[in-house]
């Protein structure tokens, strides 16, 4: 799965689903745009056969901004993933319920060690395309050894594309090397572009559903032919 | 002295290029990573072309590095291209056979 796909606009979301499922991928996130450009990417999904999910990136400046954007976008789409560019913004983000990816960007403004790595619990997402960009690649490779030192052993890694044309978009042991590269087992980076997206996703549709009430607690309707139990 | 383990990457590039260029893409791209003494190491060759497939030959152990090194190019004669990859074999007669669909 990749679980950020960030097309420009509505006449490249066929070329980008087609490559998209040339490569392998059953099913994508792509980055909020507006309802009518989502409502073709679904469309144009099911006719290649590329399951799309919903997902919102954040940039907030400050930990204020964070929480009032997290507030806002709450429950209106899969995927909520933050770009940390300070500190408190990542250790805010980092630690929240309603976040499901930090992303730490190659300019940010603050170190990773150990005291700020033993506070971060969510998982960490890799845009492969900041490794693409000849501009950004030293210091991208900088956080994402940092990342693999510090926080590999603590938290999921995802990494994902942040494609913006078919050209950006790679295939998954494509991208899983990129974590093999830097001293993670082949395992775990293919679970990179595999498991722990798709425990997200499935995570959060169950939390999206009329019928989740609280953490552990769900309705149960007999009605139903499915039968969901707690 | 013991035998050099081989794999053969199939690859598929999204623009016509000849095998030659190609060569000389992926060895720019990967020594730009991995330096020059990682590139003499895997000693990547380009052992087989089929219109837009090819099967490049290198060290086994090296191949992750070979296949982000691959990833990694973006731009050939200033326009965008894309190498993937489609497979990775142990032997020269599956390569082709994925290859050539013998």
């Amino acid at each position: 799965m990749d679980l950020w796909v960030e097309p420009l606009n509505e006449s490249n979301i066929h070329e980008i689903m087609s490559e998209a499922k040339s490569l392998g991928f059953e099913c994508v996130a792509l980055s909020y745009l507006d309802d009518a450009i989502f409502r073709e990417a679904e469309r144009v999904g099911k006719e290649v056969g590329v399951k799309v999910y919903r997902k919102i990136v954040l940039e907030p400046e400050s930990r204020s901004d964070l929480l009032r954007d997290l507030k806002k976008h709450r429950g209106r789409c899969e995927v909520i993933s933050v770009i940390c560019g300070s500190l408190d913004v990542a250790l805010t983000a980092s630690r929240d319920g309603r976040v499901d990816t930090v992303i730490i960007p190659p300019d940010k403004r603050f170190r990773i060690d150990k005291g700020v790595a033993s506070l971060i619990r969510n998982p960490v997402e890799i845009p492969f395309r900041w490794f693409l960009n000849r501009e950004t690649r030293r210091d991208f490779i900088k956080v994402l050894l940092e990342i693999v030192d510090y926080l590999a052993s603590r938290t999921d890694i995802v990494v994902s594309s942040r494609a913006s044309s078919r050209f950006e978009l790679r295939g998954p042991r494509e991208m899983a090397t990129l974590l093999q590269a830097v001293g993670i087992d082949e395992n775990r980076s293919l679970s990179a572009v595999s498991n722990v997206p798709i425990q997200i996703i499935e995570r959060n549709l169950t939390k999206l559903s009329p019928n989740y009430l609280y953490r552990g607690v769900m309705k149960i309707e007999q009605e139903e032919e499915e039968v969901h139990h707690t | 002295m013991s035998k050099k383990r081989r794999r053969y990457i199939i690859l598929r590039v999204t623009r016509s290029v000849t095998a030659e260029s190609l060569r000389k893409l992926v060895e720019k791209a990967y020594a730009e990573l991995f330096g020059e003494l990682s590139l003499a190491e895997a000693s990547p060759r380009i052992v087989r072309q089929d219109d837009d497939k090819f099967i490049l030959e290198c060290r086994h152990y090296l191949v992750p590095k070979m296949i982000l090194a691959l990833a990694s190019i973006t731009e050939f004669d200033g326009l965008p291209i894309a190498i993937r990859t489609i497979k990775i074999s142990g032997t020269m007669r599956k390569a082709k056979e994925i290859v050539y669909g013998e």
